[in-house]
């Protein structure tokens, strides 16, 4: 084996791991629709989260618009108060929009 | 009482291969360096150890994504979630199957050749003799192994799990008829870069090590003649197999446990 | 000057005591090697010859004593040192010990490419005037796995004088030999001795082809040296181990028999190895 041909065969292993890697970060995961430094956080509190966790898709008619940025308890009032980034372009959202789990 | 002697001797024999094998790894990393003048030395072990592993591990992965679809489907299925089939899929290779079936097939595969290639080495007096020649063979036999098998496992890994997914695609969607795109969407919505992503490729990058170390170790520790290097070679993939599924409950403790 | 160097000894060992586990291999040796002469150490198998040559090239650390090379304790030695040293030493291995990887070319050229920043044009004359030295130069291109056992070994010697050290340790370069390729190897040994001014340590059981060309012989035997002197010395020595080991003796003071109890009593108690089990 020269050592052009296990250069040009070495080429390709990376090539193709990287690749896969560059697979699953944007058609697997939600790399794609994760944006973290654009859009607006809103609050909400709530009784109960259940399995909400951090970085859960937020929905608003089904339709993915953001997700879970921060879970912390209130110890006043024993709620959970619930940080969601919220994509720029929907930056329309009702005054009064309630959120539920 | 004499029991307890075998097992206290047993168990100082253990530490005290530990502690050669910890010696050899710092002499390892401490002679990385000496590798950036010599790059081809590492392509070269990147092709052995990478390249000609490629296949077991592409067509490996295929198989246990079609089986994850099947198995998925038959289960998801009764409660109606078969649209889900994708999430299960993904996060199973991504998470679990990907690094640690990675990580097996690469001691059966590369991890036992390199116990092999090391043990002749040491038993055709070559090692001793690029000694001689003045040549640390830590530096220019083990450290590029070592670094090769590093690279390689997390490359070896994705390609696997991407594979896999494919290969569910295949099974889920096209045999079993589940929606295209809900495979793809609800995959994409819980599968998460940071958490299962990143997780993956550090159990993998970790596995990487470890399984090359045992190979690289076992190799330059058997004992110089027919018979010990090919209980070297079983004790790497024994080695490596248990410290895989070892470590791999501790780390997806660490990641994923909820404390 | 030559007295001088007759005083002066290349490699100085002094009081080498070396055990490996339980086993005492050398038990106080003392062995002097002259510059630019041929050196022959010999012994019975397990006498501890090879491990002689690894303790000179500072591989093995002995339990006791001090071996000056060139005025360097390899012994006590730092790593830097010693692998400075080592490139002023060859060692030619008992098969060779041949990069099994890459080709006869390679092999040579390992040791140049290594230490030296030699243009690759010169590396290719100097390795091809090491091959002609040994009479290799046309097999450059094979790879190890296609030499014989002698062609192994004089490519191995060419790659052992690829940095013309001063210094080569031969490790039973004659076992397993036919005779032809061992009378090409006995006269490549004093012949690359004679002409490039090297120091050869060869280390053998071959009595006729060591004797032949060597200046100097230390006989081991036991952990220590039992003769000593030229060849014609040893022949007239009245040392009996001498004379059982160069006529070939089978019982001497080396016995025929491994240490063993009386062979009438062993016979008679049939569970003894059951007893030597369970001891």
């Amino acid at each position: 084996m020269t050592s052009r041909l296990v250069e040009i065969w070495v080429g390709v292993f990376v090539a193709a791991g990287l690749a896969a890697l560059f697979m699953l970060a944007m058609k697997v995961s939600n790399l794609s629709a994760l944006d973290d430094d654009t859009g607006y956080e809103i609050q909400a509190r709530f009784e109960d989260i259940s399995g909400l966790k951090v970085r859960s898709p937020v929905t608003m008619a089904g339709v993915r618009i953001g997700r879970v940025k921060d879970i912390r308890f209130d110890k006043q009032t024993f709620e959970a108060i619930v940080t969601m980034r919220i994509a720029e372009s929907y930056d329309t959202l009702p005054k009064d929009t309630s959120a539920r789990i | 009482m004499d029991w307890l002697q075998a097992l206290g001797r047993r168990g100082l024999g253990v530490f005290e291969r530990l502690g050669r094998a910890s010696v050899l790894l710092f002499n390892i990393i401490g002679g990385l360096h000496t590798l950036v003048p010599r790059p081809a030395l590492v392509t070269y072990q990147v092709f052995s150890v990478g390249v000609l592993s490629l296949v077991i591990i592409v067509v490996s992965g295929l198989f246990v994504g079609m089986v994850l679809g099947l198995q998925g489907y038959n289960t998801l299925v009764d409660f109606g979630a078969e649209e889900s089939l994708g999430v299960v899929v993904a996060l199973s290779l991504v998470r679990e199957l990907g690094p640690v079936v990675t990580a097996l097939l690469f001691a059966g595969r590369a991890g036992s050749a390199l116990t092999a290639e090391i043990g002749l080495m040491k038993a055709t007096e070559q090692l001793s003799a690029m000694e001689m020649m003045a040549v640390d063979p830590v530096r220019r036999v083990l450290a590029p192994r070592f670094l090769a098998g590093f690279v390689s496992m997390p490359l070896l890994a994705a390609i696997f799990s991407a594979v896999g997914v494919t290969g569910g695609y295949f099974v889920g969607v096209g045999l079993l008829g589940v929606d295209e795109g809900a495979y793809w969407s609800q995959m994409q919505d819980r599968v998460d870069l940071y958490d299962d992503i990143m997780n993956g490729v550090v159990k993998s990058l970790v596995f990487g090590a470890v399984a090359t170390w045992i190979a690289v170790f076992e190799g330059y520790d058997a004992v110089p003649t027919s018979e010990g290097v090919s209980r070297a070679t079983t004790r790497t993939v024994v080695q490596t197999a248990l410290a895989v599924l070892a470590l791999d409950f501790i780390l997806t403790a660490l990641m994923f446990g909820e404390y | 000057m030559a007295n001088q160097d007759q005083q002066q000894p290349l490699v100085e060992i002094r009081n080498l005591s070396f055990s490996h586990g339980s086993r005492k291999i050398f038990d106080g040796v003392d062995i002097d090697i002259h510059a630019g002469g041929v050196t022959a150490i010999m012994g019975p198998s397990g006498t501890g010859k090879t491990t002689l040559l690894r303790l000179i090239g500072g591989q093995l650390r002995p339990q006791t004593g001090t071996i000056l090379v060139d005025g360097e304790d390899v012994t006590r030695i730092r790593r830097g040192r010693l692998y400075q040293l080592r490139k002023r030493m060859g060692m030619l291995f008992q098969n060779g010990a041949l990069l099994t990887d890459m080709s006869v070319f390679d092999n040579v050229a390992y040791p140049l490419r290594e230490h030296t920043r030699l243009p690759e044009s010169m590396v290719r004359d100097l390795v091809l005037m090491k091959l002609e030295a040994v009479g290799l130069r046309g097999a450059r291109d094979l790879l190890p796995s296609q030499l014989s056992g002698g062609m192994a070994r004089r490519v191995a010697l060419a790659r052992a004088i690829a940095l013309d050290p001063m210094m080569i340790l031969y490790d039973e370069p004659f076992t397993g030999q036919d005779p032809i390729s061992m009378g090409v190897l006995v006269r490549l040994i004093r012949l690359l001795n004679d002409s490039i001014g090297l120091t050869s340590i060869v280390v053998s059981h071959d009595i006729a082809e060591t004797a032949a060309i060597a200046d100097y012989i230390y006989l081991l035997s036991g952990g220590k040296v039992v003769a000593q002197g030229t060849s014609a010395e040893l022949e007239r020595s009245d040392s009996a181990w001498a004379q059982q080991f160069l006529q070939g003796l089978a019982d001497g003071p080396v016995p025929f028999h491994y240490p063993a109890r009386d062979y009438a009593e062993d016979l008679l108690t049939p569970s003894s190895v059951a007893a030597a089990a369970r001891g």
